[in-house]
């Protein structure tokens, strides 16, 4: 099972999008506490989407672990992030791992420490190359993702034209 | 529970103090219930567009926006998309995302193995 990190507003995304099943039969996704009580907020008010995250960690799909705390403040001192984005980036920089992320902040600090990041939206396109989802789901997510990702239009527009392309009918 | 309270004053327009008055008398509850619920619904407001500025300005990311709003993120999201707020990231950044994605999905072998044994618990 491969791994990859994820900061609160991705996994949501995912969630929202219906992309984050097809993804956990690929993936086990890593978040740290912080993120966890993030989507525990949502839970608290009743959110379906924090109820179904939740589900995944209680199944131990969604793991939990906590970065290095020299780790935590090296990010500190050098960028200004929240809470959970931080501790976020600072577990995949301590994991070597990728992290899927939507905030541009946090995207600017993964670039700053080398750490591969993805957005919500690649996860869409690489889980429909790979035959993940098909062209119909594809496209239900990626309306999903244009309204709750606040994507830019031509962002949108490239994956739009990829999926309606024959290549990968 | 009580929530420990302090002791504040401060001058109020006296239209504002005669409104107060009305609604304390139409609600038939005391002034100074209408003046803790009439700050608490104003500062929730006051702090949302408060949040919502900083996060253009890119002083808080969406986590640390939802915090101040004390909102969930994926309602603060949502709140954001209402307003037509994009999310502005450089199209630089989706590049490298999009290349990201790629060795992601192709190197199964790496990302399965990490250098390190990493330790996994669920201890919440």
């Amino acid at each position: 099972m491969r791994l990859v990190i994820s900061d609160a507003s991705t996994l949501i995304l995912l969630t929202k999008s219906e992309l984050i099943i097809p993804l956990l039969s690929k993936f086990k996704i890593i978040i740290p506490k912080e993120v966890y009580l993030e989507i525990l907020k949502g839970k608290e008010k009743g959110k379906q989407d924090a109820y179904q995250i939740d589900v995944f960690v209680k199944q131990n799909k969604i793991q939990i672990k906590q970065p290095k705390e020299k780790t935590v403040n090296l990010i500190k001192e050098l960028c200004v992030l929240d809470i959970g984005e931080l501790y976020a980036i600072a577990l995949a920089k301590d994991l070597n791992l990728s992290i899927l992320i939507d905030d541009k902040k946090g995207i600017s600090t993964c670039n700053s420490f080398n750490i591969y990041f993805l957005t919500a939206l690649q996860i869409l396109k690489l889980l429909y190359i790979n035959k993940y989802i098909n062209k119909t789901k594809a496209l239900d997510s990626l309306a999903n993702l244009k309204k709750n990702g606040r994507y830019k239009e031509n962002e949108i527009n490239k994956i739009y034209t990829f999926l309606k392309g024959d290549y990968y009918e | 529970m009580n929530k420990k309270c302090s002791l504040i004053s401060l001058r109020l327009e006296t239209d504002l103090v005669k409104k107060i008055e009305e609604a304390s008398r139409l609600e038939d509850i005391e002034k100074s219930v209408i003046y803790r619920q009439a700050i608490k619904k104003g500062l929730k407001e006051i702090l949302k567009e408060l949040a919502i500025k900083l996060y253009v300005e890119e002083e808080l990311t969406i986590s640390g926006a939802a915090n101040l709003s004390d909102m969930y993120i994926g309602d603060f999201m949502e709140l954001l998309a209402k307003r037509g707020i994009k999310n502005e990231i450089p199209d630089e950044y989706m590049i490298m995302a999009d290349k990201n994605a790629e060795k992601l999905f192709k190197n199964i072998s790496k990302l399965s193995s990490p250098k390190k044994k990493i330790k996994l618990n669920n201890d919440l």
